[in-house]
């Protein structure tokens, strides 16, 4: 399952490196990918759980964010 | 000039009434006031990353650049540096605002490519027509485009005529001519009549699709320089904080000296410390050139090909297509005991059963009707040709190997290109050559390449030695291979890339139609167009969508000069951090310089980065 987000607070590069990279830590997750410059984050995970969990992550550092 | 978005005026007036607050407190004589003049301007720039900080140490988040900045500043506080703790804040979201506002204005040259999502259809149904999503249109379907419209899907026109502009799809900006029968690209806009289109494939496979998806994906695939800069920060700054804890520390209490004097030495620390300057500096090269490239009419799947392509060793052209524009025609008829016209005759009926571009070309230069009852008998012989009965007439078109099978006496033509024999009952009537046409800017492409240094160029193709040689030739290419199969392509490939092991990178450019094996054998292949085929694009690591090898040498002139300006950046906000620790380590650098070596070099990085996304390579 690939879902997208996007991020309209996503405001700096290191947080966007901070996101992905603790996403990557999450167990179940296969694939994650933030791009700074249109402002969209692409998970793929195979568990609501994971996408949950991600999206908890997002919140946290980058605000507000809606689905795609 | 872009347009400020609200967020960005509201900075704008905390920047102004900061400011303000700022100077008339440094104007001001009272002691008490004075203090609180600096609160209230430090407050005002401030209350965004202290809220910030506040949030992110609640996560325990220590390295976080909003809580870096506001320790910075409430410890110069606390050793009553006021004008400085004020001054820092104010910087930093000075700098923030800058930065923000050039990155938004490369962001916008990427997303303005995107624009090209189309957001309706209007459907012809039995009796009317209806506006509906062009992702529940199907294949063989008819829609209608109105003048100023998008074009929703690829489809073919069966009825109008217009001009279509195509600029926001090759980066041309002259509008192109259509009419019935004629392929229209999903993406381009309908300038001046009504066209009716049957739809060639659905939304998702269509142009637009396309394009979406490579313009959302091109930043997954990383630059080596942009991942070793972006683990480097993640050491950088835990590194030059736990400095920073030590330099507040050690020396005053081991040596005794004054920890006011060593206190802000380690807030200079602090305030360098933040990582974005170094983060930010190399990817925006990078996303600016994918820009830059996406506006010429060049899609690059990656900033990773970008570093590949500067280090270009080696470029295969494919000629059909490539080159060449693909489209045959006959160039000269020599006739050995007919009319031209009565040759040409001859060859266009015992051809008229097929779908070969050579019969396509036959056809369209006699231009007269055929008579198809004119045939009793035909036979097509795989690699030889034609043999038919016309006009009762035993009739035989094709290659030289067809002559030999009937013992023609046939004999060789001077002029290059493909040639069809015509022998009437085992006599020979002569030959019709065709040939495929260079494409205008094929030389000017092979000079350019050679003006940047490029010199081992070469081209590759199927077709016969004289065909390819009368094409070579013109181009400007001495490296010939011909006659090749498709898997003799993809050996040639192996070995070009052998021999220039070591030396740099190997870029293949083809048409994209059947050659996405030899695509795929390339340190970078570049296909050409987006009529390709889909299987070829999504082998290709670089799509040129207007058709023109000329864009390969200005490809390779961008990423070179990518790399250039990353490079750049990288050094100078590597150099500029580490000369201001150092000299904040030995006291004689203020928290004024130390906000430079942060936010300013952050916005002339990014200044730095933005030179990529000018018109002119």
């Amino acid at each position: 399952m690939k879902k997208t987000y996007k991020l309209s607070n996503l405001d700096c590069p290191a947080c966007a490196d901070k996101i992905e990279r603790k996403i990557l830590k999450l167990s179940g997750i296969k694939e994650v990918h933030l791009n700074f410059i249109i402002k969209k984050a692409s998970i793929e995970a195979d568990s609501e759980e994971v996408f949950d969990k991600s999206e908890k992550i997002i919140k946290m550092h980058a605000g507000d964010f809606e689905k795609e | 000039m872009n347009r400020l978005n609200k967020k960005q005026i509201i900075t704008l007036v905390r920047i102004g009434i900061s400011a303000a607050l700022l100077i008339s407190a440094l104007l001001l004589k009272n002691e008490t006031f004075r203090i609180g003049l600096y609160i209230a301007s430090y407050l005002v720039i401030g209350y965004e990353v202290l809220i910030r900080s506040l949030k992110n140490i609640m996560h325990g988040d220590v390295f976080d650049e909003n809580f870096l900045m506001s320790i910075a500043t409430i410890g110069a506080f606390a050793i009553k540096e006021y004008p400085e703790a004020v001054a820092v804040m104010l910087f930093y979201e000075t700098g923030e605002f800058f930065q923000e506002y050039a990155v938004e204005k490369s962001r916008r040259s990427i997303t303005d490519l995107m624009d090209i999502r189309p957001d309706y259809a209007n459907l012809l149904t039995d009796d009317k027509t209806i506006t509906v999503k062009p992702e529940t249109v199907r294949t063989g379907d008819m829609i209608i485009i109105k003048p100023g419209e998008r074009v929703p899907l690829d489809g073919i026109v069966t009825k109008g005529k217009s001009a279509l502009d195509m600029s926001s799809l090759t980066g041309e900006s002259l509008p192109v001519d259509v009419k019935p029968d004629d392929t229209v690209l999903s993406g381009s806009i309908n300038i001046s009549g009504m066209l009716m289109l049957q739809v060639e494939r659905p939304y998702n496979e269509s142009t637009v699709a396309r394009i979406l998806e490579l313009v959302e994906n091109t930043s997954s695939k990383k630059a080596k320089t942009e991942r070793i800069i972006t683990r480097f920060s993640r050491f950088y700054t835990p590194i030059v904080v736990i400095f920073a804890m030590l330099l507040a520390v050690i020396p005053p209490l081991i040596l005794g000296y004054p920890w006011r004097d060593w206190i802000y030495r380690a807030l200079v620390f602090l305030v360098v410390s933040c990582p974005c300057a170094l983060v930010l500096s190399v990817p925006l090269s990078f996303f600016c050139a994918l820009g830059s490239a996406s506006k010429n009419g060049i899609l690059v799947k990656g900033g990773n090909y970008l570093e590949a392509l500067a280090k270009t060793q080696a470029v295969v052209f494919d000629k059909t297509g490539t080159l060449t524009k693909g489209i045959f025609k006959v160039t000269a008829i020599h006739p050995e005991k007919l009319s031209s016209h009565d040759l040409l005759e001859i060859a266009a009926v015992a051809e008229s059963y097929s779908d070969h571009p050579i019969s396509k070309s036959l056809k369209e230069e006699y231009m007269e009707q055929i008579e198809k009852s004119r045939i009793s008998e035909i036979k097509e012989i795989a690699g030889h040709g034609i043999k038919a009965v016309i006009d009762g007439k035993r009739v035989s078109v094709g290659n030289e190997k067809l002559m030999e099978m009937d013992a023609v006496k046939w004999h060789q033509c001077d002029l290059a290109g493909t040639i069809v024999h015509v022998a009437v009952d085992d006599e020979y009537m002569g030959h019709i050559i065709i040939s495929d046409e260079i494409k205008k800017d094929a030389a000017q492409s092979v000079y350019n390449l050679k003006d940047i240094g490029i010199t081992d160029i070469s081209m590759l193709t199927g077709d016969s030695k004289s065909a390819a040689h009368h094409i070579a030739m013109q181009a400007g290419i001495n490296d010939v291979a011909y006659s090749l199969l498709p898997h003799e392509k993809a050996e040639y490939m192996l070995k070009k890339l052998e021999s220039i092991k070591g030396k740099g990178k190997l870029v293949f450019v083809g048409d994209g139609i059947n050659d996405a094996p030899v695509l795929a054998g390339a340190d970078i292949g570049v296909s050409m167009g987006l009529l390709g085929s889909q299987s070829a694009i999504e082998a290709s690591d670089v799509v040129i969508m207007d058709d023109l090898p000329s864009k390969v040498p200005l490809l390779i002139r961008l990423s070179k000069k990518t790399l250039r300006i990353a490079k750049q950046n990288m050094a100078f906000a590597i150099s500029i951090k580490l000369i201001v620790l150092t000299a904040g380590a030995l006291g004689i650098a203020s928290l004024w310089i130390a906000v430079f070596a942060d936010v300013g070099v952050s916005v002339l990085a990014v200044l730095n980065a933005i030179r990529l996304l000018k018109k002119k390579v």
